[in-house]
């Protein structure tokens, strides 16, 4: 059957361009413009239009409700939503009627409670809220104000007895609850919460009875005890939260861990200090990534004084005072559109302490493994839902102690696509979302690949001056491995295993998939083949393996790709699995490659259940594994790369149609053939040169001594063309190092160095090993440094490039051992190291430290509303004046008067329209360099 | 309601306000022009949403909020025409908006004119401009948003993509 030609008004063709028509039809049409060049065209032309639509429209920055909207939402959300706000609704109308009104109220105070009784609130902003309305109808009408101080000090008065006589054990869960609710500024009490958090209530029935005891003495009205709920005891909040979100089994209370004391008493010493700091903590929360925060309340350590001392507990006592006075002098002033929104006002102060104790169940919490971590649900305040694994930094170690140094490679470049993703949305990334390891190998280098074809990598030594410790040497250790260009490229059997759950329905993810595989399917021969496997609430196969030369069926299937449902990654990766044996065959290599914004969260949830699967697969078939990691909002990082690394593939992470044609098609032999296996790395140090030495970056990959010659263990792969590089600062011999320990007192100082100088003048040997991919058996190589037979003094591009790579990953982890560093220093390192850069990558990381730069500005204010008003200003003078030269049309010298005025003023405008010189800004600027503050442990002495 | 069930609403509700938040709030301000009346709207979208049942909603769940917003922001905006301040049409045209240096790059840039033509455009077909390529919605979904026929939003989308192709042609010759 053949089709008429389209002319410019069929709508068909629009139909057709944006995929709404169903598959018969498009096929027809589209093998009618096969054939017809004019309509052919005219797809082409709409095509452009189209995409240009779809870039252009594209908003780069999210929008976000105000705080109190969600607040108000939450509230809604919190109270059982039918009775409550049809309630409150209600109250509203009858407002005039002050009698009918309080009765309403004292009613939706006992009907919210009951609520309460029944479900029990995941989170305590209820608590919170709830006690707002009561006091806020209460005082409303105008009672004294004073009244209701006086029964806050009363008890805070109780509280400094109680310690003083010793608080029977039984006794001390309400004494707390009485100093945590009078004021946000807890005592030093709160030091004695989690160390009897035995004591806590355990178990389903006790809860009930607690929460009983509150609401019947709030039905007695009284005003205190209305305050009591506002801020329940820190350790009671997350003891909820625990047993009641988290579904997992294994699950222990986490107030029942080790460790809750110093970071509880952290969360206190902020509450504290809260009323001089406001503004310091909202620099805070603009931070955005939630796992910041604890850092910040870390920083505040220092300038806390003893906590235990008798004084500073009056002295909370009179802030505690003056915060109530303020905070009920403020209720009869707000008047706010909607009744509902009162309440939400006034939660603005609590609400802040009350995201403090968020950041005290999250830290604890993450005292835990990552897989139970991941079982943490959203609460609101933490909206970034991204899952990094906390990374703990190595530590300067001295040869005479611990000469070797063992590692897993790793190539991973995830990491560099991430902190791009998240400063490209003007989010400083979290702390932990920098592995610096995989932000310098996201580079390519230019150390040459190795001469001899039969070995796998070569390997290139060099040091030099550290850039932000003077008196510290750099050692960079870059291994190439060897290329194979994209033309020589073996077969391949690929299988995409692509998540498409609802989840996935998001520009920056199933669209950017797409794209990938499009790019990919262009680079695919007859000898490939290619499977399709999605997953959804079910796996499903969209593309059962097929030849690589028959694109347009591919491309066909990709775009037929469609996010729905929920996920189950296990369905999908065993089908994939499958799919790939199918194909299995010598000559080709077997890969999954697996597509996904983040979990698997249903079927076989368990991690290790995953893991293992993958092992025995990567083990026994060659079918290795490779993570794309899209999207922002649901990453879990940490697991995509324990996935990655137990299928012996590569983590990436794609955040842009350009880094999806870097992992699709420039780098796509390096994603597709491994060229050596289980790469470890163990650096031995020469006592007699090296006084201490720190290994920069893969924190996650440090590996025993022993395990370095068990070929068993497992470690990280190379592709072709990959570049790892690897970084060690040194601390020459007669630097000290500051490891804030004491002096041992049961042993002898360490042997000098002098003693075991062995005439030596390397500093180093490097020794790698590896298996080829298909071998059980592993190979060593040995490198050796010696700073004395380098003959060229100059120092490479690459290590310049690296270190400025490193700076920057230093600087964003928030390193403890950053020394002098600034943004300068890093742009400088950046241009000295730039070289030809081909890709413009380099280019690209320099604009991404200029808006790091500019987004740890201290903000400036805002002046064009200023200017603006003065354009307007001149602007009505410059009218007034043509005006007035039009009235005096006769009057020569009135004219040229008038003229000349109206230059001036023309002048004036111009002037006022160019960008205001910012120089002196920015020379004040580098005077401070802004630095990012290290972490308490650090800090504390 | 469960506990269970009850938190599980919950976290359902919280998902879908971070997961449409800022969609539902540019669609909002398209329709209202103002950012407070838009968050307004979104966040009366949201008040709904936490009493529907999850259930109920699988499926055509942005329909659904796409719906109700646009509702909404059409009565808030409806609501406020009436209520104009003085100062609020006097400020309306200002002649140095047009001029600021920002805006004359804007217009020169291929997108930031695209976008102009896109905003002259009648506002019916401009909404499903927006639906089709800001949202990334199929003619079903916008159909049951909007109202009109699967059909009709094809031929609408047709006719104003034809406009925007003559009015670039023009441009570029």
């Amino acid at each position: 059957m053949s089709i008429k030609h389209f002319n410019q008004d069929d709508p068909k063709l629009t139909d057709f361009v944006l995929g709404e028509l169903d598959q018969n039809e498009s096929k027809l049409i589209q093998s009618h413009i096969d054939q017809c060049a004019k309509c052919n065209d005219l797809v082409k032309e709409l095509r452009e239009l189209t995409d240009l639509l779809s870039t252009s429209m594209i908003s780069d920055q999210p929008l976000k409700l105000p705080e109190e909207s969600h607040q108000e939402i939450e509230l809604a959300l919190a109270s059982d939503s039918k009775t409550v706000s049809t309630h409150t609704d209600h109250s509203h109308k009858t407002g005039r009627a002050s009698r009918q009104w309080l009765l309403i109220a004292t009613c939706i105070t006992i009907a919210t409670f009951f609520v309460m009784i029944t479900f029990f609130p995941v989170n305590n902003s209820e608590f919170k809220e709830t006690a707002d309305i009561d006091t806020g109808l209460k005082y409303q009408p105008g009672k004294n104000i004073r009244e209701t101080n006086i029964p806050g000090q009363q008890i805070a008065q109780l509280d400094i007895n109680q310690k003083s006589s010793g608080t029977p054990a039984g006794e001390i869960k309400t004494t707390d609850f009485s100093v945590v609710s009078k004021s946000k500024t807890v005592s030093a009490n709160g030091q004695s919460v989690p160390s009897q958090s035995p004591t806590q209530p355990s178990g389903n029935k006790t809860k009930k009875a607690y929460v009983i005891d509150i609401g019947m003495k709030a039905k007695k009205g009284n005003t205190v005890l209305a305050n009591k709920a506002e801020e329940p005891d820190p350790t009671e909040v997350q003891f909820k939260q625990g047993e009641f979100t988290i579904p997992a089994p294994k699950f222990k209370d986490p107030a029942i861990q080790t460790n809750n004391t110093p970071s509880s008493r952290f969360d206190f010493v902020q509450k504290k200090n809260q009323p001089q700091h406001r503004s310091n903590r909202n620099i805070n929360l603009s931070y955005g990534g939630g796992l910041n925060k604890n850092n910040m309340l870390y920083e505040r350590v220092p300038e806390t004084a003893d906590l235990a001392s008798p004084n500073q507990q009056t002295h909370t006592n009179n802030l505690s005072t003056y915060n109530s006075t303020e905070q009920y002098g403020k209720t009869p002033v707000l008047d706010t559109k909607k009744s509902r929104n009162l309440t939400a006002a006034l939660g603005v102060n609590e609400a802040e302490p009350f995201s403090l104790y968020e950041g005290t169940v999250r830290r604890r919490a993450r005292q835990e493994v990552d897989s139970f971590i991941s079982q943490i649900p959203t609460r609101p305040g933490y909206r970034i839902r991204n899952q990094h694994a906390r990374i703990i930094e190595n530590k300067f170690l001295k040869p005479i102690e611990e000469p070797l140094s063992t590692f897993s490679v790793d190539v991973d470049t995830a990491t560099y696509s991430i902190v791009r993703s998240y400063i490209n949305k003007r989010r400083i990334p979290p702390q932990s979302a920098v592995r610096i390891e995989e932000m310098v190998n996201y580079f390519t280098y230019e150390d040459a690949p190795p001469e001899n074809q039969k070995q796998p990598f070569a390997c290139h030594l060099e040091t030099g001056p550290c850039p932000w410790n003077k008196k510290h040497q750099l050692v960079r250790i870059g291994i190439k491995g060897k290329e194979i260009p994209v033309k020589k490229r073996p077969a391949c059997n690929l299988v995409f295993l692509i998540d498409v759950s609802g989840s996935m329905d998001e520009p920056d993810k199933l669209p950017l998939v797409k794209s990938g595989l499009e790019i990919l399917t262009r680079n695919l021969t007859e000898n490939d083949r290619i499977s399709i496997v999605t997953y959804s609430g079910n796996a499903g196969l969209v593309l059962p393996p097929t030849d690589g030369s028959k694109k347009k069926e591919i491309v066909e299937k990709i775009h037929s790709l469609k996010a729905k449902g929920s996920t189950n990654g296990e369905a999908g990766l065993l089908l994939a699995y499958e799919q790939a044996r199918k194909n299995e065959n010598s000559e080709r290599i077997s890969r999954v490659i697996l597509c996904t914004d983040g979990d698997f969260n249903v079927g076989m949830s368990d991690d290790d259940e995953m893991v293992k699967l993958i092992q025995t697969e990567a083990n026994e078939g060659i079918i290795f594994l490779s993570v794309l990691g899209f999207g922002m909002g649901n990453l879990k990082d940490s697991k995509l790369e324990k996935l990655a690394d137990n299928g012996n593939g590569n983590y990436a992470y794609i955040d842009n149609r350009q880094e999806a044609k870097k992992v699709f098609h420039d780098e796509i032999n390096g994603t597709l053939i491994t060229i050596a296996k289980d790469v470890k790395v163990q650096v031995e140090f020469n006592p007699a040169q090296v006084g201490s030495y720190r290994l920069i970056g893969y924190s996650n990959r440090v590996m025993q001594h022993h395990e370095f010659n068990d070929d068993s263990k497992d470690a990280g792969d190379i592709g072709a063309g990959h570049h790892v590089t690897v970084l060690y600062e040194i601390a020459p011999l007669g630097v000290p190092v500051n490891t804030n320990t004491d002096d041992l007192k049961y042993q002898k100082k360490p042997v000098q160095p002098e003693e075991k100088n062995n005439g030596s003048s390397e500093w180093l040997t490097c020794k790698i090993r590896y298996k080829k991919p298909e071998g059980k058996k592993s190979f060593k190589l040995e490198f050796v440094l010696d700073p004395e037979k380098i003959k060229t003094s100059t120092l490479s591009n690459d290590f310049h490039w690296s270190s400025a790579v490193t700076a920057y990953g230093l600087l964003l982890s928030r390193s403890a051992y950053q020394g002098k560093m600034n943004f300068e220093l890093i742009l400088n390192l950046a241009e000295k190291g730039i070289g030809p850069d081909p890709t413009g990558r380099r280019l690209e990381f320099i604009d991404l430290v200029r808006k790091t730069e500019s987004m740890l500005k201290p903000v400036k204010k805002i002046e064009t509303s200023d200017t603006n008003s003065e354009i307007k200003k001149e602007l009505s003078i410059h009218r007034q004046l043509v005006n007035e030269k039009e009235k005096h049309i006769g009057d020569k010298e009135r004219q040229l008067e008038l003229q000349q005025k109206l230059n001036e003023s023309r002048k004036k405008i111009k002037d006022l329209l160019k960008p205001a010189p910012e120089e002196q800004a920015d020379k004040a600027e580098k005077k401070n360099p802004i630095k990012l503050i290290p972490p308490a442990d650090t800090l504390v002495p | 309601m469960t506990f269970n069930e009850q938190n599980r609403h919950q976290v359902w509700v919280r998902n879908t306000i971070e997961k449409y938040e800022s969609r539902l709030i540019y669609y909002a301000t398209r329709i209202t022009h103002d950012t407070h009346r838009a968050h307004d709207a979104v966040q009366e979208t949201f008040l709904k949403l936490c009493q529907q049942d999850q259930n109920n909603l699988d499926g055509h769940l942005t329909e659904w909020l796409f719906k109700v917003c646009r509702n909404k922001s059409i009565d808030i905006r409806r609501k406020e025409k009436r209520m104009k301040t003085i100062t609020e049409i006097t400020n309306e045209p200002d002649q140095l908006d047009h001029n600021t240096p920002i805006s004359i790059a804007g217009q020169n840039d291929e997108n930031g004119f695209l976008m102009k033509l896109v905003s002259q455009l009648p506002e019916r077909e401009r909404e499903i401009i927006d639906l089709k390529f800001h949202e990334g919605l199929s003619y079903r979904q916008i159909s049951k948003i909007t109202g009109h026929s699967a059909a009709h939003v094809g031929h609408l989308l047709h006719q104003s993509l034809n406009s925007l192709k003559i009015q670039m042609k023009q441009k570029q010759t």
